[in-house]
């Protein structure tokens, strides 16, 4: 196994009474893109805000490179960051925004006008050097943000909510330009978000925090596919979850199979079982039916392409293929 | 070491003189006494003296308010031809230092005024009218002063409050009175006690009106003068005392109640729609009333302009002043007599300014960065000059430090310098405030050190703000009349010290020279505190 970029052991932030982050274990390897992933509230910023230095942890270390960093200031630490609002210097313009942590570096002008171009061109923003920053839309002004934070060649870079500030259309652009970015310049990453997509198109891994502490850390298809818990299963995506005699049977509603009530001759499999459609939503390309099989309520959610649309009160075949599912060990919860 | 520069001036500048004074008033003559304070309640004239000043402090307040909220309502809610101008000018009297205003109100509305002259001799009257003096006078011209604090607070309230939220009050079948009396007016409750309590220090502290224009009017802020010019130390204290504590109660008083209502809106605000006045006979009608507005407002400023071409010693007994003249100004640019006074408010007040913008950043750069009883004490001893009237400070600081700085030219200045404390670092704070707290950790994630990030971040962000903040103190320096009075020497003897010396020997058109001088010079000043909180410098659209 190979050593860790960046390690956090028992890390524990109180805020007087508030604990915003409880006993996070977590490593992230060199080049990889971890995603902290979870509700608001539930101590995202406050991890990232420690791996930057710009909050002391109560306990817990942070190591870089298995040097102990926890204590190191901010400006010491080389750590670039991405702020949820950016925070762009207003008074600097674009070309200077990005300077700065090159300027604090003492580099020689040459050697600053060739990084930030470099910079520049990376986010697609060649020839905006000199523009102010208010002249910028919010697109552009995260990708500035952005620049400025990789034109330090940083040991990490720190995304918080990178993309929660922008319009829905963007942010699938701008989502593929930043990955481009992160893997052009196989940096260590860690971002931050609430939105279950954006982890999961992004992360190679992906660890889900709730309440401050850490539910499961794991390759985006073992968080979604295998939650360890209820609360990942349900944040992950909508989830069916019943009562099993070990735990909870665990299967997503594409995985619910729903089939004409007449094919059920076709003797398919003993799983297959009868219910009834209680509630039929129309969503596109998609729809989603809710069922009723024997007093337990599914969710089951498909392509219609061509198929005929079910409706509330029809009798239909289910079928939940077993390699599908996953029991959830009943925790504590 | 930062601290130990911002705690020397707070303690050496705002402590010691004020701990001074009280502890000094029960010191009447070297032994522990109470009995200065037994001498100013047993006689009438003491008496009368601070009964007056809570008596007009609060008539100004009512005055104050009638005038200021109804205009305020006006331009919030109608829209008129000449309403941008007309609402520019409503500011107009702020470009008047307290001892013009005075003189120009003197000059239209006394005795022998101008106004009062001409509706005796249009109306055939046998005195002239208004020919204010006494409590009436000094109140009309607070009204005219202060009301401008009920307006803008009243006009930001109404600026602030969310339109929905009369609207919803209207869908829930509100009549236009109740939504007037439960849902705006309520809304409006801390705006217009923020507006009472300046206006209600403001007048406790006045000092020109009362001295000038009272005519034998009891007031404390004059009585502490007149007891320190006829040697009665003992019961200057007294009175600095008594004044400074009845500021400080009401102060605290309206303080609390704000505090019992305050509220925040919750959710993004929809402006409020102006109705226009289209029916012609209204505009007429609105066009009529502005003009008088107008005319009422700024006949102080054209007053004092007229008077300032007046030959001195000519105007006697006419309706109006006879003989014109620009000797007044070359006389005051030219001689150098008359020079000095102007030179020595642009240097006192130019260095006051200076240190408190200096100060003000260093003592904001460490206060917001330090938490605990120590932030709390100098937080506290930095808005007490701002709680105290100036004539309170004025002397405070002329007693305590009697045996080294009083009666050098240095005195005046540091006087200045702790008055303007409070508004400069507020101006500062405020401009911090509008800094993004992300920007200074954004810097420090970017390399920058603690001295990197305020030379090149913070100080750039913040300095606009506070420069027009100072600036705004430079314009209280410069106009300054009742601390300058106190503690000025013949030296460095201000524009204001000078404007009286001339109205005492009926110099009016030389007076008015100089009152015309400090106006420009504010109207400068005021612009160039426009300018450099220039746009485009805020802090980041969000
Ligand atoms: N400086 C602070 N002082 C006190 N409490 C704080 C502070 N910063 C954060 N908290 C609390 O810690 C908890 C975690 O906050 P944090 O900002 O890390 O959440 P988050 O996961 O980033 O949420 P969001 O998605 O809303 O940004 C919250 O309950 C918050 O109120
Ligand atoms: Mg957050």
């Amino acid at each position: 196994m190979p050593v860790p970029h960046l390690e956090l052991s028992h890390l524990t932030k109180q805020f007087g009474t508030v604990r915003a982050v409880h006993d996070l274990n977590l490593h992230v390897d060199r080049g990889e893109v971890l995603s902290i992933l979870g509700p608001s509230g539930c101590g995202k910023t406050t991890t990232l805000r420690m791996i930057a230095g710009l909050e002391i942890p109560t306990s817990g270390s942070i190591l870089a490179n298995q040097r102990d960093i926890t204590r190191l200031p901010a400006r010491q630490r080389n750590i670039g960051m991405v702020f949820q609002n950016y925070a762009l210097f207003p008074h600097l313009d674009v070309f200077e925004n990005i300077a700065f942590g090159l300027r604090t570096r003492k580099l020689a002008q040459p050697a600053v006008e060739a990084r930030v171009a470099k910079a520049l061109k990376s986010v697609r923003l060649e020839g905006f050097g000199r523009r102010s920053v208010h002249q910028l839309s919010g697109g552009q002004q995260q990708r500035v943000a952005l620049a400025r934070a990789l034109a330090i060649e940083p040991e990490v870079l720190l995304l918080d909510e990178p993309l929660s500030n922008l319009d829905p259309s963007l942010r699938e652009d701008l989502r593929d330009q930043i990955r481009d970015v992160v893997r052009e310049f196989q940096v260590t990453t860690v971002f931050v978000t609430h939105d279950q997509q954006e982890a999961l198109s992004l992360a190679d891994r992906i660890a889900v925090m709730q309440a401050g502490v850490c539910r499961q850390v794991g390759k985006p298809g073992e968080v979604y596919n295998k939650p360890s818990d209820a609360f990942v299963a349900r944040f992950m995506g909508k989830a069916n979850l019943m009562p099993a005699e070990n735990g909870l049977l665990f299967v997503r509603p594409e995985n619910v199979l729903v089939r004409e009530a007449r094919e059920a001759s076709g003797g398919t499999s003993d799983r297959a079982f009868s219910a009834t459609v209680t509630k039929t939503v129309f969503e596109g390309a998609m729809v989603t039916y809710t069922l009723d099989g024997n007093g337990t309520t599914l969710t089951a959610r498909h392509f219609h392409s061509g198929k005929r649309v079910f409706q509330p009160g029809e009798t239909v075949q289910v079928e939940i293929p077993p390699d599908q599912t996953h029991v959830i060990p009943i925790s504590e919860e | 070491m930062i601290a130990l520069i911002i705690f020397i001036v707070l303690i050496v500048g705002v402590l010691y003189p004020n701990a001074y004074t009280f502890i000094g008033s029960f010191f009447p003559d070297g032994g522990f006494s109470a009995g200065a304070y037994v001498r100013f309640f047993s006689t009438p004239s003491g008496r009368e003296a601070l009964t007056n000043s809570i008596t007009i402090s609060f008539a100004t307040v009512i005055l104050s308010a009638a005038i200021g909220v109804p205009l305020a309502f006006v331009f919030h809610r109608f829209d008129f031809p000449g309403r941008r101008v007309l609402r520019a000018i409503a500011s107009a009297p702020v470009l008047l230092p307290p001892l013009v205003g005075v003189i120009s109100f003197l000059f239209l509305y006394g005795e022998s005024g101008i106004v009062s002259r001409t509706i005796q001799n249009t109306l055939g009257l046998a005195e002239p009218w208004p020919n204010l003096r006494g409590i009436w006078a000094i109140l009309i011209v607070h009204a005219y002063t202060m009301y401008v604090y009920f307006f803008m607070f009243t006009s930001a309230g109404l600026e602030r409050l969310d339109g929905a939220m009369e609207e919803a009050a209207e869908t829930l079948g509100a009549s236009w009175i109740a939504k007037l009396t439960r849902v705006t007016l309520p809304l409006l409750v801390p705006s217009m006690v923020g507006a009472a309590l300046v206006t209600f220090m403001s007048s406790m502290a006045s000092f020109s009106a009362p001295y000038i224009f009272g005519g034998g009017v009891r007031v404390l802020s004059v009585e502490i003068f007149n007891s320190k010019l006829n040697g009665n130390t003992p019961m200057a204290l007294v009175e600095t005392v008594l004044l400074a504590s009845s500021s400080l109660a009401v102060l605290f008083l309206l303080r609390w109640y704000e505090g019992r209502h305050k509220y925040s809106s919750v959710g993004k605000g929809v402006a409020a729609q102006r109705v226009p006045i289209t029916s012609g006979l209204a505009k007429a009608v609105a066009g009529v009333i502005g003009a008088g507005v107008v005319l009422l407002l700024i006949l102080p400023h054209l007053m004092v302009l007229l008077m300032s071409f007046v030959k001195d010693g000519t105007w006697t007994t006419q309706l109006l002043p006879p003989v014109y003249t620009s000797e007044n100004y070359l006389k005051v640019f030219t001689d150098p007599t008359f020079l000095e006074p102007i030179q020595n408010s642009l240097w006192m007040a130019g260095v006051a300014t200076g240190a408190n913008l200096a100060w003000g950043l260093m003592a904001t750069v460490w206060l917001r960065r330090t938490r605990g009883p120590l932030r709390r004490f100098a937080d506290i001893l930095i808005v007490i000059p701002w709680a105290l009237p100036g004539t309170v400070v004025a002397l405070a600081m002329l007693e305590s430090f009697s045996r080294v700085l009083a009666g050098t030219v240095a005195l005046l200045p540091i006087v200045y310098f702790v008055r303007n404390i409070p508004l400069v670092v507020r101006a500062i704070d405020a401009s911090f405030a509008q800094m993004d707290p992300a920007v200074e950790e954004a810097a420090a994630t970017l390399g920058a050190g603690t001295m990197y990030t305020i030379r090149r971040v913070v100080l750039p962000l913040v300095l606009p703000g506070a420069l027009a903040g100072s600036l705004l103190a430079f314009i209280t320096a410069l106009g300054d009349f009742v601390s300058s009075i106190i503690v000025y020497v013949y030296s460095n003897r201000p524009i204001s010290i000078e404007i009286l010396s001339q109205l005492r020997i009926s110099n009016l058109g030389t007076a008015s020279a100089y009152a015309v001088l400090l106006v420009v010079l504010i109207a400068i000043t005021l612009l160039a505190a426009e300018r450099v909180r220039a746009p485009g410098r805020d802090p980041l659209v969000q």
